[in-house]
């Protein structure tokens, strides 16, 4: 009885050990990627004005990733943020050019982004057509419209707007933007039913969940937050051109899995994960800058990192499953 | 009859992590017999059959197979020396043709110049089905037309075509009718008939003990006790199963099939296209109502209209105060539970934990103020488990891990935990062992005695004549007899009815 005891307590402890890492790696990936490009760069990267730069990068794109966490928990996927957000921004900024008042403006920028989120979430969702599809096509009119607009002449923002571009401003909309969709996901049916769609949907309907309109409104959430870091990167970058917003989906993806975010969905997305890899997708861009590295080849060393990332957590679920 | 042996393992050992799936099991096999492996979930038989069929390494241990030492690498390695098996959950694919799936790797043998001569190959798939009896399965038509049970005889014709000298079925008959049951002995007769061997493994202790030669029974990755078939008795087996004396009666042992007057749930001439035809009943308050028939009867089925998991072409399904049911939500909603007979499939969310599973149907329930908080979930979820004694490490732990028992024992806790009023189980004690069941069917017997209402549906007829008040006979879609609780009803006498 007594070595049984023993077994079980020794089975326990050996469990929550493996847990309490699996749940530190995405933390200790970024303390050591700051550690190590903050020793190699000779202290280049904790400069007042380089982590200016950082958290300027990091704000929209954890916004958005913040809202892809809902996607992508129910096993759903979206690759439009990059040319979404950059359509966004462009009638944000000729909606602002025609006078309109701020507020109008944000809310213009939102519903902007909102409406092709709207149509991923009614094609993917009620019509079945594969999200991946979907928010492909989405991509490329997005860029198409934006291609032919930006083509001829560069649209910027009205100068009063340079005075919203600060510390406060971002700062207090990541805040509330992650408290919210951390309340939403965290503690509410909404995230708890899209983790049961991502892990069984047949379960998750049986259990009562209302499948078909809980992943429609994560495609509605998604599409806010990109509305919300639209403004914000208008703000910054102050006007449009045709590569805004180019390669954002690649970031918002890596940061989810820097994160830990599995991107299969289920039961272990966690939206503490979207803030974390955010930050560290833009120090592991911006330390390769530090060090160099051309932006050409940090493209390259990102993708091998996703997939590499990607391949580890597969072979981990893969033995969950022999289990 | 020859008993020489044909294969040997010794001191097999398999660890899966910190667990001890196999603890030093030594084994021997004959020829010429059909050898039943039996033990509780997690006792390690199917390890030990995934072993010989080389799906697993062992840890430690050797196997002697015809008297030459045998370490298979993988499952072809084993199949090439003539051991073959037919798993729990392996499947047919699909998205290919009924012969494409016999022949699967083997298709080479009708290819000449590299290409493959499709006529040959389906001539020789209906010769395979028809040597075991089946003549309804078209080999040139796609896998996917056919039923679950079909696909599993495919699976058999696979695994015999090749003429293994050890045949090894684990649990295939839980998923099975009796006709395919039937095909299966058959074989495995015509298997021993020749000299050759089977390794069965089942829950089913009628089945093992009518159709084994001589019995093997594990429990913890022990091996308890090797029986010869003169030793078989009931009473004894299952005392050697489970490690104690079971004391309790396994079913309830009143033959009082009484409830009260008040309808709770009714269905009124269901119609289901190619399933029910128009079907009607009602459920009293305190009743458990069991449902059998053929697999394919439509009782299934009725379980999901009854749920509003699907919607009837015809009819309607009412509650007691007249309210209509037309989906889940509303079921739930009025406090209906409903366990699939698919639990893994329909149930469960495997990879997600005890507690996410168990307060799914209830987030409403133990929110404050819109937010759910984790004491609150923990709290819910601490109840259940303690309440059904579930066995696990702790609640965060995923429902993956756990044994058959224990997972059907979180569906249950789901239900109870939502405070339903009326339960609808499909075949709820599918794939458990005898321990668990007999405590399910006093959790029955309990839930009866405060008033819920309960429909089983299930394929095995002693559960059914040993839990039901009543009992509603299906046949083709249609409802053919009810039988009234009551110590003369026999098996026999209701089969009849089913056919």
């Amino acid at each position: 009885m007594e070595a049984e005891a023993k077994l079980k307590v020794g089975k326990a402890d050996g469990k929550s050990f493996v847990e309490i890492i699996n749940k530190l790696v995405p933390f200790l990936g970024l303390i050591i990627m700051i550690l190590f490009f903050q020793i190699a760069g000779d202290g280049k990267l904790l400069t007042r004005g380089n982590i200016t730069s950082i958290i300027n990068q990091t704000v929209y794109v954890a916004i958005i990733t913040c809202g892809a966490v809902f996607v992508y928990s129910h096993g759903g996927m979206d690759i439009s943020y990059g040319g979404v957000i950059g359509f966004s921004v462009l009638i944000s900024i000729l909606v602002a050019n025609m006078g309109a008042p701020f507020i109008v403006v944000i809310f213009t920028g939102i519903a902007s982004a909102l409406v092709w989120f709207i149509l991923n979430g009614v094609v993917s969702v009620y019509l079945n057509v594969s999200p991946f599809i979907t928010s492909l096509s989405i991509m490329y009119m997005c860029r198409g419209i934006l291609n032919t607009v930006c083509a001829a002449k560069k649209y910027s923002v009205p100068v009063y707007m340079y005075s919203y571009d600060t510390w406060t401003v971002k700062l207090v909309t990541l805040a509330v933007v992650y408290i919210v969709c951390y309340l939403l996901f965290e503690k509410t049916g909404i995230g708890k039913a899209n983790k049961a769609i991502g892990g069984n949907d047949v379960a998750a309907q049986l259990a009562g969940v209302n499948v078909k309109a809980t992943r429609m409104l994560s495609y509605i959430i998604s599409g806010i937050t990109v509305g919300i870091a639209g403004i914000i990167l208008m703000l910054r970058a102050g006007s449009v051109s045709t590569s805004t917003g180019q390669g954002l989906e690649m970031n918002v993806i890596t940061a989810m899995v820097l994160g830990g975010v599995p991107l299969s969905g289920g039961s272990r997305v966690k939206m503490l994960g979207a803030l974390i890899g955010s930050f560290s997708v833009i120090i592991l861009r911006n330390g390769l800058i530090i060090l160099g590295v051309n932006e050409r080849v940090i493209e390259g060393i990102q993708g091998l990192v996703l997939l590499l990332l990607v391949f580890l957590t597969y072979t981990k679920n893969k033995d969950g499953i022999l289990n | 009859m020859s008993t020489e042996v044909i294969l040997k393992a010794e001191n097999i050992c398999k660890n899966f992590g910190l667990t001890k799936a196999l603890d030093n099991v030594s084994i021997n096999i004959e020829k010429g017999k059909v050898i039943g492996l039996i033990g509780e979930n997690g006792s390690g038989k199917s390890t030990l059959a995934s072993i010989i069929s080389g799906v697993y390494h062992p840890t430690s241990g050797n196997m002697e197979f015809q008297g030459k030492p045998y370490k298979p690498s993988d499952i072809l390695e084993a199949h090439r020396n003539g051991i073959s098996m037919i798993a729990q959950e392996m499947g047919t694919l699909p998205g290919i043709r009924v012969a494409d799936n016999i022949f699967l790797g083997k298709e080479q043998m009708f290819s000449k110049y590299g290409i493959v001569n499709r006529k040959m190959m389906y001539h020789e798939a209906k010769k395979a089905l028809e040597k075991i009896g089946i003549t309804d399965i078209d080999p040139a038509d796609f896998t996917s037309k056919y039923s679950l049970e079909d696909r599993k005889l495919i699976e058999v014709v696979r695994a015999v075509y090749s003429d293994p000298v050890i045949f090894i079925v684990d649990e295939t008959t839980t998923a099975l009718s009796q006709r395919g049951r039937n095909i299966i002995y058959k074989l495995m007769k015509e298997f021993r008939d020749s000299n050759k061997t089977v390794l069965f493994i089942s829950h089913d202790l009628d089945e093992i003990m009518q159709v084994c030669d001589k019995l093997i029974v594990l429990r913890d990755g022990v091996l308890i006790k090797e029986l010869e078939k003169e030793e078989f008795e009931e009473e004894k087996i299952k005392e050697l199963m489970v490690g104690r004396k079971l004391t309790e009666n396994y079913y309830r042992n009143d033959y009082d099939g009484s409830f009260d007057d008040e309808v709770v749930l009714k269905a009124d001439n269901i119609y289901v296209k190619n399933a029910l035809e128009g079907v009607s009943l009602e459920l009293h308050k305190g009743e458990i109502l069991g449902i059998g028939g053929l697999t394919d009867c439509g009782m299934h089925e009725l379980g999901k209209v009854l749920f509003g998991i699907h919607k009837p072409l015809y009819g309607s399904v009412t509650l007691g105060n007249g309210k209509e049911i037309s989906s889940v939500k509303q079921a739930i909603k009025n406090r209906i539970g409903y366990t699939s007979k698919n639990r893994d499939q329909e149930s469960l969310i495997l990879n997600a934990s005890i507690l996410d599973n168990t307060v799914l149907p209830s987030l409403s329930k133990i929110s404050k103020g819109g937010l759910i908080f984790r004491r609150m979930e923990k709290q819910f979820t601490d109840r259940q488990v303690k309440n059904l004694r579930i066995k696990c490490r702790e609640i965060t732990q995923d429902v993956r891990d756990l044994s058959g028992g224990n997972k059907q024992k979180v569906v249950f806790g789901k239900w109870l935990g939502n405070e339903s009023e009326i339960f609808i189980l499909d075949c709820p004690t599918r794939g458990i062992d005898i321990g668990v069941k007999a405590y399910m069917y006093q959790l029955m017997y309990r839930l009866k005695k405060e008033g819920k209402s309960i429909i089983m549906i299930s394929e095995e007829l002693p559960e059914l004549i040993g839990m039901s008040d009543r009992i509603m006979i299906l046949s083709k879609g249609r409802h053919r007899k009810t039988f009234e609780r009551s110590e003369d009803l026999s098996e026999s006498l209701i089969i009849k009815e089913m056919l």
